[in-house]
C-alpha cells in the first residue's frame, strides 16, 4: 500500500463513518420526548405489555400508563387532598354505592360523563366492564376475576346492581383495582382480545396518542375530561431501566417525575429546580419463613427468635432512608390490630427461646431474595441472625421468573426476604401471603383456626364482627410468626419544582396523574 | 465448490442446534404461565392461561411445533408484545445497527493508524500513550464508562441529551447517538489496536520483512505494502467477529442509555420469560455468526491469495 492508497483507506473509512452515522441518524424518528412548557414528563424502568386495563400484566408497569387514561367507578386514593387524608374510598364514576342485601350491590354512576370517543358511559357501559373479565377465553391473570360477581343488573340509565355469588364485603376495595378500570364498551366489544392491547379508549384525564413499546409513550390532554383538566397539553411517559441514567435524565431536568434509587436523594435535593417525595407505601419488606423448609424453622418459638433477633430500626436507617414506618404485622393501617405492638430488638431473649427450642448452637441456613433491590437488606438481615448463631450459608438473588415458581410451588428457601403488596389495602388481600389457597402464600403454615376465622371474615357484612375477626387473625400471626416483620418501603420520588399536585400511590402500581399540575 | 456446500451444511446444523438448545433452555429455566399472571392469581386461573396457550400439550408437540414454523421463518408471537418474533427482532436489531456500525468504524479508525504508529515506534511516547488507552479501553466496564458520559456530557456540561432515541430532526437525532456509539465502541477500539500492534511486532522479524528491507523499501513501504498486508488477516478475522458481538452483545450499553436494541430487547425478554423472543433472537444470533464467519472468509480469501488456491 503507497502513501497515496494509504491516505485514500483512511480518508475513505472517514467517509464511510460519517456517511453511516447521517446515514442512521436519519432513521431515526424525529420525535420530542423531553420535557417542555406544555410537557410533563414522567419516567419508570420498565415497560407494560398491554394497554388493555382487565389484563394482568407479569411486570405490573402497566397499570402506570393505563391510570392516566382510564378510571375506575371508586378509587382509594386522592393527591389533591392533604397527605393525612389521601386514602380512602372516594366515588370517581360512581356516585355512591350502598349494599341492598349480602349478595347485591347498588352503584350509582355519575352522569353527563363521556368516552375520548364519544361513548356514553352509562349503566350498560359498567355492565360490559364487570362482566368482561369473566368471559369465556378471556385471558387475563388480573385478580378481578376471582371475585365473585355473578352478574350485573341494570336498573335504571345510571344505576346497577352487582349481584355478587357470596358475600363479598370489600368488594368496593377490590373495584379500585385496574381490572374493573372502566373501557368504551361499544368500541371495545368489537376488538379482539390482542388489538385491545395497543389501543385506549377510556373516559381519563389523557388521550393515547402514541405507544412506542420500551421508549414511551405520548398522551395529550382529554378536552372533554369531565373533572378539571390538567394545565398542560401532554403527558409522556418514558421508559429508562437504568436507575443512575433516570437520575442524570431527572438532574437535567428533562424527566419530571421518576421514582429514584434511596442512595441518590441527597444528590437530588442539593440540585437547583428539583426535589425529593417520600411517600408511605403498602409495600412491605419482609422475610417469609418457609415452615418445611429446615426442622428448626416449624416451631414457632424458632421464629420468634428470629423476628426478635433483627433491629429493624437499623435496617430502616440502613436501608430505608430512615423514615420507614415500622410493620406491626402484615394488615397494613387502618387494619391493623391497635393492641399488638412491633416485636423489639432483643436478642438475649432470641438466644433464649432457641435454646428452649433444642437448638442452642444455632443452625445454618438458606436464602433467596426476591429483588435485586432487596439484597443489601438481606445482608444486614444475614448480620442480625449471625449474632445468635444463625447463619445465613447460601443468599441468591432470584430471578423473577424463578422467583414466582417457587413461590407458588412453596419451595423458596427456609428464608426469603422480599417486597410485597397486595395492590389493594384490604385485611383479606394482605394476609394472601399465609393463606393456604393463595399462590402468595410461600411458608407453609398451616393454622385451623386461623383459616376458619378468614373464612368467616372473608363472608362477612357486618363491620363489628369483620373487625373482631380481623384482629384475632392478627394475633393468631403474632404467636405464629410464619413472617419476620420489618417495615412498610418508602417510595422516593424525584418531583421538578414545576410540578405541583403529585403524591406517589401507596401501591405504586398506578398514579393520580389527573391531578398535577405545571406552575411557573 | 465442495467447500462451499460443506460450510452452508455446517451453518444449517448449527441453526438447528442453536434453535433447539434455545427452545429447550427456557422450559428449563422457569415457567412461562406464572410469568404472564399477577402474583395472586388463583391456580384456577393459571390453568385456564395454561390451557389458553398451548402449555398444557406434550414438550415434544410445542418443541416440532416450533422448528416447523422456524423452518419457515415463522418463530411464534411474542407473549409481551403480541407481534409476530422475526418482526420485532428485526426492527430492533435495525436499531442496533445504527449503533454498531458506526462504532465498528470508529474502533477500525482509530485501531488501525494507533495500532501502526504504536508497533513503529515501540516503546516511544506514542506507543506508551496508545498502550495505556487502549488498556483502560479493554479493563473500564462499558456500563461505567457509559455512566461516566452521562454525569459529564449529559449531567455536568449538558452538552448531549442523557439517554433514549429521540429528537426532533437530523442533526438532534445525531445527538442522542454520540454517546452509545463512543462506548460501544471503546472495548473493540483498544482490542483492535492492541491486536494491530502486536500482530506487526510479530511480522517485523520475519524474513520477508527483511527481503524487502534489503531490496532498499523505504520503512514506510515496508510497513504498508508488506507488513500492515500481512497483520490484516488476524484483523479481519477478530474485527468481522466483533461486528457480531457488538450488534448482540451491547445489552449493557443499551440499557445504560435506554437505546431500544437487539440486547435490550433479549434481556428483557428473559426477565419475563418471553420464551419466543428469546429463542428467536438466539436463533437469529447464531445465524448472524454463522454469515458473518462466512463473509470474513471471503474477506480473507480476497486478501490472502494462498486460501483462494
Amino acid at each position: 500500500m503507497s502513501v497515496y492508497k494509504a491516505t485514500k483507506f483512511l480518508s475513505g473509512a472517514a467517509i464511510a463513518a460519517a456517511l453511516s452515522l447521517v446515514g442512521t441518524a436519519a432513521l431515526a424518528q424525529s420525535t420530542s420526548i423531553t420535557s417542555g412548557p406544555n410537557t410533563v414528563v414522567y419516567g419508570k424502568y420498565q415497560d407494560g405489555e398491554t394497554l388493555d386495563p382487565h389484563v394482568a400484566s407479569a411486570g405490573m408497569f402497566d397499570h402506570l400508563v393505563t391510570s392516566a387514561i382510564f378510571e375506575p367507578l371508586i378509587w382509594d386514593f386522592d393527591a389533591s387532598k392533604p397527605e393525612s387524608e389521601m386514602r380512602g374510598l372516594r366515588g370517581v364514576l360512581a356516585e355512591s354505592w350502598e349494599t341492598i342485601d349480602d349478595l347485591t350491590w347498588r352503584l350509582t354512576i355519575r352522569q353527563g360523563i363521556k368516552f375520548h370517543n364519544g361513548e356514553p358511559l352509562n349503566a350498560e357501559a359498567v355492565k360490559f366492564n364487570l362482566e368482561r373479565p369473566h368471559q369465556d377465553g378471556f385471558q387475563t391473570g388480573d385478580k378481578i376475576v376471582d371475585v365473585a360477581i355473578s352478574h350485573v343488573d341494570i336498573v335504571d340509565e345510571y344505576t346497577v346492581d352487582v349481584v355478587t355469588k357470596e358475600p363479598i364485603p370489600i368488594l368496593p376495595e377490590r373495584l379500585t383495582r385496574n381490572g374493573a378500570f372502566i373501557v368504551a364498551p361499544e368500541y371495545y366489544s368489537t376488538l379482539s382480545q390482542d388489538e385491545a392491547a395497543d389501543v385506549a379508549v377510556g373516559t381519563g384525564p389523557f388521550k393515547l396518542v402514541e405507544w412506542v413499546r420500551d421508549q414511551y409513550v405520548i398522551l395529550e390532554r382529554n378536552e372533554n375530561y369531565w373533572g378539571e383538566a390538567p394545565n398542560f397539553e401532554r403527558l409522556v411517559i418514558r421508559i429508562i431501566p437504568e436507575p443512575s441514567t433516570m437520575f442524570a435524565e431527572v438532574m437535567t431536568g428533562n424527566i419530571d417525575i421518576a421514582p429514584i434509587n434511596p442512595d441518590l436523594v441527597d444528590e437530588v435535593r442539593a440540585q437547583d429546580g428539583v426535589g425529593v417525595i417520600i411517600g408511605d407505601s403498602l409495600v412491605r419488606a419482609m422475610v417469609g419463613i418457609n415452615t418445611t423448609a429446615h426442622d428448626a424453622l416449624g416451631d414457632p418459638r424458632v421464629r420468634e427468635a428470629l423476628n426478635l433477633a433483627i433491629d429493624t430500626d437499623a435496617l430502616i436507617d440502613a436501608y430505608a432512608l430512615g423514615s420507614a414506618t415500622k410493620s406491626v404485622q402484615m394488615v397494613s393501617p387502618p387494619y391493623e390490630n391497635p393492641n399488638l405492638e412491633a416485636k423489639g430488638y432483643d436478642p438475649d431473649r432470641a438466644r433464649e427461646l432457641l435454646a428452649e427450642a433444642g437448638w442452642a448452637d444455632g443452625f445454618t441456613i438458606d436464602m433467596d431474595v426476591g429483588h435485586a433491590d432487596a439484597q443489601p437488606m438481606s445482608e444486614g438481615i444475614g448480620f442480625y441472625l449471625s449474632q445468635v448463631g444463625v447463619e445465613v450459608s447460601g443468599m441468591s438473588v432470584l430471578s423473577r421468573s424463578v422467583w414466582v415458581e417457587r413461590w407458588n410451588a412453596g419451595t423458596l428457601a427456609g428464608l426469603h426476604p422480599y417486597y410485597w403488596s397486595a395492590g389493594e389495602n384490604t385485611p383479606e388481600t394482605d394476609m394472601w401471603s399465609v393463606h393456604p389457597d393463595r399462590p402468595t402464600n410461600s411458608t407453609n403454615w398451616y393454622n385451623q383456626e386461623w383459616v376458619d376465622a378468614y373464612a368467616e371474615m372473608a363472608s362477612s357484612m357486618d363491620q363489628d364482627r369483620r373487625e373482631e375477626l380481623n384482629n384475632r387473625l392478627q394475633e393468631i400471626l403474632h404467636e405464629e410468626n410464619p413472617w419476620i416483620n420489618l417495615y412498610r418501603i418508602p417510595l422516593v420520588m424525584a418531583v421538578n419544582d414545576r410540578i405541583e399536585g403529585y403524591f406517589p400511590h401507596p401501591s405504586f402500581l398506578v398514579e393520580h396523574y389527573g391531578n398535577i399540575r405545571i406552575v411557573e | 465448490m465442495s467447500f462451499l456446500l460443506r460450510r452452508i451444511f455446517q451453518g444449517l446444523i448449527i441453526l438447528l442446534a442453536a434453535a433447539t438448545i434455545s427452545f429447550l433452555l427456557m422450559f428449563v429455566v422457569g415457567d412461562p404461565v406464572l410469568m404472564r399472571m399477577g402474583e395472586d392469581a388463583s391456580a384456577e386461573a393459571i390453568e385456564r392461561m395454561r390451557e389458553q396457550m398451548g402449555f398444557d400439550r406434550p414438550l415434544i408437540v410445542q418443541y416440532v411445533e416450533y422448528m416447523f414454523g422456524v423452518v419457515q421463518g415463522d418463530l411464534g408471537i411474542s407473549y409481551r408484545q403480541r407481534v409476530p418474533v422475526f418482526d420485532l427482532l428485526l426492527e430492533r436489531l435495525g436499531n442496533s445497527i445504527i449503533l454498531a456500525v458506526p462504532a465498528l468504524i470508529l474502533a477500525i479508525m482509530v485501531s488501525i493508524p494507533v495500532g501502526v504508529l504504536s508497533a513503529m515506534y515501540r516503546n516511544s511516547l506514542i506507543d506508551n500513550v496508545a498502550r495505556g488507552f487502549a488498556m483502560i479501553g479493554q479493563a473500564a466496564p462499558n456500563f461505567w464508562v457509559g455512566i461516566m458520559l452521562i454525569l459529564i456530557f449529559g449531567v455536568t456540561l449538558g452538552w448531549l441529551p442523557p439517554s433514549g432515541r429521540g429528537g426532533d430532526g437530523f442533526f438532534e437525532s445525531l445527538r442522542y447517538m454520540i454517546m452509545p456509539v463512543f462506548t460501544l465502541s471503546l472495548l473493540t477500539m483498544a482490542y483492535l489496536t492492541r491486536m494491530m500492534r502486536g500482530a506487526i511486532l510479530e511480522l517485523q522479524g520475519q524474513d520477508f520483512v527483511r527481503t524487502a528491507r534489503a531490496k532498499g523499501l523505504s520503512k514506510f513501504n515496508v510497513m504498508t505494502r508488506h507488513v500492515v498486508r500481512n497483520a490484516m488477516l488476524p484483523y479481519v478475522t477478530v474485527g468481522g467477529l466483533q461486528l457480531g458481538s457488538l450488534i448482540s452483545g451491547s445489552m449493557v450499553v443499551e440499557s445504560v442509555f435506554s437505546w431500544p436494541g437487539f440486547g435490550r430487547l433479549l434481556l428483557d425478554s428473559i426477565h419475563l420469560m418471553d420464551i419466543p423472543v428469546v429463542a428467536g433472537a438466539l436463533t437469529l444470533v447464531a445465524v448472524m455468526y454463522v454469515v458473518l464467519s462466512f463473509i470474513v472468509d471471503i474477506i480473507y480469501a480476497l486478501l490472502d491469495p494462498r486460501v483462494r488456491t
